[in-house]
C-alpha cells in the first residue's frame, strides 16, 4: 500500500470509521448480552413452567394408573367368595391381565394371613404357599385394623426388590350391620417399573428426573435405586445433595410433605439452575405421595452460553468488519492518493506537453514569420532588381532606337547630342554598378570575399569619394549639389586594409546620406580610438547628415539585405558595407541624431 | 478607327492631348517626352517628383491634363500616393502607371482597390505600346 498523506479529511474519515466500528461492537456486545440474559430468562421460565405442567400431568397419570388398580381391588374385595375360589380366581386373573403393565400380581389373603389365590398362578400350586403366614405384613395388618384400604410405602421383600402394595380389606356384612374382616386383596407394584413408566411419560425435551416420596418423607422412587426406601433426611440422600443447595432443597422437601404443590429454583455452583417442582398425589381423596420433578436449566444455560458465544462472535464480527472497513478506507484513500498522483502527473505531463506544444507553436510562428519576412524580402529583391535593371535599360534602348529610326528614314548621318551620349554612358554605368553589387553579394553569401590589404591614407579615400559623388550629383541633381554642404577636415590617418573595399564603404555611406539629404550638410569625421583591454587602435569614420533620418521601421534591420526604403538604391549597399567592415574585424552602426538626420559610423583596426 | 476619330476631335478643338509624365529618372522623362511629342499628337509635361506633379495638377483647371502617367517607385511621394491625391481632387482623371515591378494584381489591389492590371505599363517601355495605350485611354 502506498503511503497516505494524513490530510485533515483523511484523519477525519479514519476517526469516523474507527468510531463507528467501536460503537457498533459495543452496541452489539451490549445488545447480545441483554438478549442472552433475556433468552436465558425466557428459557428458565419456560423450563420452570414446563416442569410444573409436567409434574401436574405426571401426578394425574399416576392417579390414572393407580385408580384402576384401586378399583379392581375394591371390586375384588367385594366379590371374592370363599365358597367359589375357582370362580374368583378367574376374576383375579382377569384384573391382573388388565393392569399387567404395572402390577406384578393380585393376591387373595384370608383372614389368617394365608394366601388363597394369586393371579395367574394355578390353584394347585397355591397349596405349596400354604405355610406362608402374611398376617404380620403391613398390607394385612393395617387394613385389618382400620377396615379400610391401604397404600404402602416402598417395601422390600425377600428378593430385595422394592415394591408398592395396595391392599383392600374383604369385609363381610351381617344382617346386624356388623362387619367381619375376612382377609385382604393385595396388589403389588414394582417401583422400578412405575418409575420407568413415569420417566417415560416425561417429555424428552425436559431433561428432568422424577422422584416419588410418601407422606412420611420416604423415597418411593428415585433414579438412584439405592435411595429407594430411604428417608430424605437419611445420610444416603443428604450426602448426595450439593452443599450449596442443601438448605433450600431440604426446605422444599419439607414443604412438599405438607401436601401442597409448588416450584422452586435452586442455583447450583457454576451458575446452573435447577427447578424442583412438587405435586401431591391424592388417591381416593387421600394424600398419599408427593411427586417431584427436577428440571435442570441446562438448556437455558446452554442457550445463554450459546448467546454468549454469539455475543462474542458478533462482537468479533463487528470488529472484523470494522477492521475490514478500515482496510477498505485505507485502500480507498491510498487508491485516491494514487489516482490523485496519477492525475497530477498526467496533468503535469499534459501541461508540459502543452508547454512544449506552445513552444513549438512559437517556434513555428517564428519560423513562419522568418519565412514570410524572407518571402517578402525575396519579392522586394525581385522588385528592386527588376527596377534597377529595367530602369537604366530604357534610356539606353530609347536613344539607340531613336537614332536607329533616323537611319531607317534614309539618312546617312544622324545628329547625336551630348545628352544622349552621356545618358547612355550614365545608365550603362548604373548597370555596371548593379552588376558589381550583385557579384559582391554573391561573394559575401558564398563567403569568398577576399581582401587585398595595404597601408593607405584614409584621407585620400574620403577625398576621392567626395569628388566622385560631386561629379555624380552634378550630372544627376545639380540643384541638390548647390544646396548641400559636404564638410570634411582632411588629416592623415593611415590604415592597413583593403583600399578598394573601404572606398566602396565610404562611397556607399556618403551616397546613402546624400540620398536622404535634399539640402543641408554632411559632415565626415575620422578619429582614432584605443581599446584599452585589447590594446588595439581603431580608426573610426563617421558620416553625419542633416537629412530626414532613418525610418524607425528600417532601423533594426538597417544593415540587412533589401532593407532600403530608398527608391534609388539596390538595398544592397549597406549590407555589402557591413560585410566588408566585418571582414576587417570592425564594426558598423548607425543612429538618428537628436536634432535631425542620421549618423553612420564604422571602425576598423588600424593595423 | 474610333481612336482616330477621338484624336481628331482633340485636333478639332485645336489642342493636342496633354499628357503628364512623372518619374524620378530624368533620362526616362526625356525619352518619353521626345518620343511622344515626335508624333505631333501629344503635348507632354514632365515632373521628376510626385509633389511637383501634384502642385502642377492642382494649379490647373480640371481636365487640363488628359492623361497622367506616373512611375510607382519614387522617393517621398510614390505613384500610388500621387494617384490618391489626384483622384481626391478629380476622380475622373485617367491615370496609368509605369513600373519596373513584377505586376502582382493582388498586391496592388491591396494598396489601391480600384486599379486594374491594364492600368500598368511595364518598363522598359516599348514606345509603340505606350502610344497605343494612351490612345485607347483617350478614347474611353
Amino acid at each position: 500500500m502506498v503511503g497516505i498523506v494524513l490530510s485533515r479529511n483523511n484523519i477525519f474519515l479514519l476517526i469516523l470509521v474507527i468510531g463507528v466500528g467501536i460503537s457498533l461492537s459495543f452496541l452489539s456486545y451490549h445488545y447480545s448480552g441483554l438478549t442472552a440474559d433475556q433468552i436465558a430468562d425466557v428459557a428458565s421460565n419456560d423450563i420452570r413452567s414446563n416442569a410444573i405442567i409436567e409434574t401436574d400431568g405426571l401426578s394425574r397419570t399416576l392417579i390414572h394408573i393407580i385408580d384402576p388398580i384401586s378399583t379392581n381391588l375394591e371390586i375384588l374385595s367385594n366379590v371374592v367368595n370363599y365358597s367359589n375360589i375357582e370362580g374368583t380366581q378367574v376374576l383375579i386373573d382377569q384384573v391382573q391381565n388388565s393392569t399387567k403393565g404395572l402390577t406384578e400380581g393380585y393376591y387373595w389373603i384370608d383372614e389368617n394371613g394365608r394366601i388363597v389365590s394369586i393371579s395367574n398362578v394355578n390353584l394347585s400350586s397355591i397349596y405349596s404357599y400354604g405355610y406362608i403366614n402374611l398376617s404380620n405384613r403391613e398390607y394385612f395388618v393395617i387394613p385389618k385394623e382400620t377396615m379400610s384400604k391401604y397404600y404402602s410405602s416402598a417395601i422390600e421383600s425377600i428378593d430385595k426388590i422394592p415394591r408398592l402394595y395396595i391392599s383392600f380389606p374383604i369385609i363381610e356384612k351381617s344382617n346386624s350391620s356388623k362387619s367381619t374382616f375376612k382377609g385382604v386383596i393385595v396388589s403389588s407394584i414394582k417401583i422400578h417399573e412405575l418409575g420407568t413408566f413415569l420417566q417415560n411419560e416425561l417429555t424428552p425435551q425436559v431433561a428432568s428426573n422424577v422422584g416419588l416420596m410418601d407422606k412420611n418423607g420416604v423415597i418411593i422412587y428415585s433414579r438412584n435405586p439405592a435411595l429407594i426406601g430411604k428417608n430424605y433426611l437419611d445420610t444416603e440422600f443428604q450426602s448426595l445433595i450439593p452443599q450449596e443447595i442443601k438448605g433450600p432443597y431440604n426446605s422444599i422437601l419439607e414443604r412438599s410433605l405438607q401436601g401442597s404443590s409448588g416450584a422452586d429454583d435452586l442455583l447450583l455452583m457454576g451458575g446452573n439452575k435447577t427447578t424442583i417442582t412438587y405435586q401431591p398425589v391424592y388417591i381416593g381423596g387421600k394424600y398419599i405421595w408427593t411427586l417431584f420433578v427436577s428440571a435442570p436449566h441446562q438448556l437455558a444455560t446452554e442457550v445463554g452460553a450459546l448467546i454468549n458465544d454469539q455475543k462474542n462472535f458478533s462482537t468479533l464480527m463487528v470488529l472484523i468488519i470494522g477492521i475490514v472497513a478500515l482496510g477498505i478506507a485505507f485502500l480507498i484513500l491510498s487508491w485516491n492518493k494514487q489516482l490523485e498522483s496519477a492525475v497530477n502527473s498526467r496533468t503535469i505531463e499534459l501541461k508540459e506537453a502543452n508547454k512544449s506544444l506552445q513552444e513549438n507553436n512559437k517556434l513555428l510562428e517564428l519560423a513562419n514569420e522568418k519565412l514570410s519576412i524572407h518571402d517578402r524580402m525575396q519579392k522586394e529583391f525581385i522588385n528592386i532588381a527588376a527596377h534597377e535593371l529595367r530602369t537604366p535599360i530604357m534610356p539606353i534602348l530609347g536613344d539607340a532606337i531613336f537614332l536607329e529610326k533616323q537611319f531607317e528614314a534614309g539618312k546617312k548621318e544622324v545628329m547625336v547630342d551630348k545628352e544622349q551620349v552621356s545618358s547612355i554612358i550614365r545608365n550603362a554605368k548604373r548597370l555596371k554598378r548593379l552588376a558589381s553589387d550583385i557579384l559582391d553579394i554573391t561573394k559575401i553569401e558564398s563567403q569568398s570575399l577576399k581582401l587585398n590589404k595595404e597601408k593607405f591614407n584614409i584621407k585620400d579615400v574620403i577625398a576621392s569619394s567626395i569628388s566622385d559623388i560631386k561629379v555624380q550629383m552634378n550630372s544627376s541633381n545639380p540643384e541638390q549639389l548647390k544646396n548641400l554642404q559636404i564638410n570634411y577636415n582632411p588629416k592623415d590617418v593611415f590604415v592597413f586594409a583593403d583600399k578598394n573595399r573601404i572606398t566602396q564603404v565610404i562611397f556607399n555611406l556618403l551616397s546613402n546620406s546624400i540620398k536622404f539629404t535634399e539640402s543641408g550638410s554632411i559632415t565626415i569625421d575620422v578619429i582614432l580610438e584605443k581599446d584599452q583591454t585589447k590594446n588595439i587602435h581603431y580608426v573610426v569614420v563617421s558620416i553625419s547628415d542633416s537629412g530626414q533620418g532613418i525610418d524607425s521601421e528600417i532601423l533594426p534591420r538597417l544593415f540587412t539585405k533589401f532593407a532600403s526604403k530608398s527608391f534609388e538604391g539596390t538595398g544592397l549597399g549597406l549590407f555589402i558595407s557591413k560585410s566588408i567592415i566585418h571582414s576587417h574585424y570592425g564594426e558598423i552602426w548607425a543612429y538618428n541624431n537628436h536634432e535631425c538626420g542620421a549618423t553612420f559610423c564604422f571602425k576598423i583596426p588600424q593595423q | 478607327m474610333t481612336s482616330e476619330i477621338e484624336i481628331n476631335s482633340y485636333l478639332k478643338n485645336n489642342r493636342l492631348a496633354r499628357i503628364m509624365v512623372v518619374d524620378d529618372e530624368k533620362d526616362i522623362l526625356r525619352i518619353i517626352k521626345r518620343d511622344l511629342e515626335i508624333t505631333n499628337e501629344f503635348q507632354v509635361e514632365t515632373f521628376s517628383t510626385g509633389n511637383e506633379a501634384l502642385i502642377s495638377f492642382k494649379s490647373h483647371e480640371p481636365g487640363y491634363y488628359d492623361i497622367i502617367i506616373t512611375d510607382i517607385r519614387m522617393p517621398r511621394m510614390n505613384g500610388f500616393e500621387l494617384y490618391r491625391n489626384i483622384k481626391e481632387t478629380s476622380p475622373n482623371t485617367k491615370i496609368a502607371f509605369i513600373t519596373a515591378f513584377e505586376i502582382n494584381k493582388d498586391e496592388f489591389t491591396k494598396v489601391l482597390p480600384s486599379i486594374d492590371v491594364k492600368d500598368f505599363i511595364i518598363k522598359p517601355i516599348d514606345m509603340n505600346d505606350l502610344i497605343f495605350k494612351i490612345k485607347s485611354m483617350l478614347s474611353m
